[in-house]
């Protein structure tokens, strides 16, 4: 098989939540921008950077969780000589590859723009991308890895769904301890302790890499994708 | 000479035939034997007398069911109480159950029938309830566990010490985990990819509706029993704000039924993993409008207030799942597992 022909397939396999979030995610923050009525032009920069940060994550998280758990042809996969786990990496690759073009897209539209720079803890237009791209692989990884533990869609979505949410309520809170404040999700838009911004956004990449980990090594007994159908 | 003794066994020989027939026979032993295995097969093609009178037939059906409460023949697997396919053989085979009321002389042995009348009746539920097992044994352990351990990832949260929580912290966190997580299971209720039972439950003549409304109460209704656990709990434990056990049910109880209604109707038109990211994506925009970008607009609180408890957000959450149940029954999801090839 071709390398063409194989990402191809991966890309199909991954599915539509895959394709279709990132646009989507963008398309709301667009709007929401659109809709605000509140004066200053601040406000709109944080909504339209709050589309960066998180609902492209968002987007990706679920469809990361989805990876595992709804694959018709598992059964096949396991027989393959390549490994179905490194099949999965592909496929997440893919998942955040496609990703990561909408979302540089849309910086380099807002850093043309001129959106980008309205917003004042923008960390200007190369370090910024670590706006999008470290909560992106943060709750990446987390819905891989709920993926690969719970083995169901559904599971691992309400999961990254959760804690996704109760950081947007909780953002206050998360900012009261070193460890809120190193895993917070939202530290550009929503505010963090001056000084803590790069301390927070390695920390979440380092997790992610902590959660794919984790997800490799549950997907490493095969036995478990297809067990449970059979007891 | 061969050829003429089938016809010759059958009676179907005429006359002249039949004599040179009888008159070889006498002489020969072979030809004797082979007629006598042809006799044999005719015997058993030829009905011994006139076919049974089909009304007979039925009435004497109808008053062993009436006398022995029993199904009858017609439907071998009725007194089984489950098909093969796992399904209530009620539902399948019409003798079972409704067709007993017609004919004149069912009257007769009313009787009979009124003592048999509760037995039959429960025949029903019995059978539901067996649907309800066998429907329960497919639900991979996994979903419900992992329900309960978001559930219980936001009833920690409240309960453990740590960063101060803001006023009504109980509530929203209920609020916020409890819509999602049902929603989640319940789009997987439909036809989802990985059902080990799918192409059983594609063939089998038990209603598909009937299925998905088991399917749906078993899932719905875990959610709903840890929601209403994990209201309890943190009542019990006396968290701020938290005392009141309805106003924390009404935190979480029409966002839930709506949400979960919405992606049901969802799964059943485009398939599981589109509810499931439709209800993501419902559930980011309500959390959006309710505390992030445009608090105090209009359309923010239109949306705060469509995901509330209220009379009308549980009709139209009730309409919305019986319009589910209703397109369920009509093909099959676009887009999504077909049971069958697409045509």
């Amino acid at each position: 098989m071709r390398p063409l022909t194989l990402w191809r397939y991966e890309a199909r396999r991954a599915g539509w939540a895959a394709l279709l979030g990132p646009p989507l995610a963008v398309a709301l923050g667009v709007v929401a921008a659109w809709a605000n009525p509140l004066p200053g032009e601040t406000t709109t920069a944080r909504i339209l950077l709050g589309a960066l940060e998180m609902a492209i994550p968002l987007a990706a998280g679920v469809a990361c969780g989805s990876l595992t758990g709804r694959d018709p042809a598992v059964e096949i996969q396991l027989t393959a000589a390549t490994s179905y786990r490194a099949t999965l990496l592909r496929r997440m690759a893919v998942t955040l590859a496609w990703t990561a073009v909408i979302a540089v897209l849309t910086a380099a539209v807002l850093i043309a723009t001129g959106w980008w720079a309205r917003w004042p803890e923008n960390h200007g237009p190369v370090a910024g991308q670590l706006t999008w791209l470290a909560p992106t692989l943060g709750l990446s990884g987390l819905g891989f890895a709920a993926g690969a533990v719970f083995r169901s869609p559904a599971a691992a979505g309400a999961l990254v769904t959760t804690v996704w949410a109760l950081q947007q309520f909780f953002g206050d809170a998360a900012q009261q301890n070193v460890a809120g404040r190193l895993l917070y999700l939202f530290a550009t838009t929503r505010g963090a302790v001056p000084g803590d911004w790069a301390a927070n956004r390695l920390t979440l990449l380092a997790v992610a890499a902590g959660f794919v980990a984790l997800a490799l090594v549950v997907l490493g007994h095969s036995e478990r994708l297809i067990g449970e159908e059979d007891e | 000479m061969k050829d003429w003794l089938p016809a010759y066994a059958a009676g179907s020989l005429p006359e002249a035939d039949r004599e040179r027939v009888r008159a070889h026979l006498t002489g020969c032993a072979r030809c004797r034997a082979e007629l006598a295995a042809w006799e044999a097969i005719a015997g058993v093609a030829t009905p011994p007398g006139p076919p049974p009178d089909p009304a007979r037939t039925v009435r004497a059906a109808l008053t062993r069911s009436a006398l022995d409460g029993s199904a009858g023949p017609a439907d071998p697997t009725a007194s089984r109480g489950l098909s093969a396919s796992g399904g209530p053989a009620a539902s399948a085979g019409p003798a079972a159950s409704a067709g007993f009321a017609g004919p004149a002389g069912f009257a007769s042995y009313a009787g009979f029938a009124g003592a048999a009348a509760g037995d039959r009746r429960a025949r029903p539920l019995r059978h539901l309830l067996a649907l309800v097992r066998a429907e329960a044994r497919l639900i991979r352990l996994v979903v419900p566990v992992a329900s309960a351990l978001v559930m219980a990832l936001g009833v920690a949260l409240v309960l453990l010490p740590g960063p101060g929580l803001p006023g009504g912290a109980a509530e929203l966190v209920l609020a916020l985990a409890a819509p999602v997580v049902a929603a989640a299971g319940v789009a997987g209720t439909y036809r989802s990819g990985t059902d080990p039972a799918a192409e059983l439950v594609a063939a089998t003549p038990v209603s598909g509706r009937l299925l998905l409304l088991v399917r749906l109460a078993l899932i719905f209704g875990f959610d709903l029993l840890l929601a209403l656990a994990a209201s309890a709990v943190l009542a019990l434990a006396g968290t701020p704000g938290a005392a009141n056990v309805n106003a924390l049910v009404a935190a979480w109880l029409g966002p839930m039924a709506l949400l979960s209604a919405l992606s049901l109707l969802i799964a059943v038109r485009f398939g599981p993993d589109v509810a499931l990211g439709a209800a993501v994506g419902l559930w980011a925009v309500r959390v959006l409008a309710g505390g992030t970008l445009v608090r105090d607009a209009w359309p923010a609180r239109f949306i705060v207030e469509a995901w509330s408890t209220s009379a009308p957000i549980l009709l139209v959450s009730a309409a919305t799942a019986a319009a589910a149940v209703i397109l369920s029954g009509r093909g099959e999801p676009h887009g999504g597992w077909r049971a069958t090839h697409p045509m």
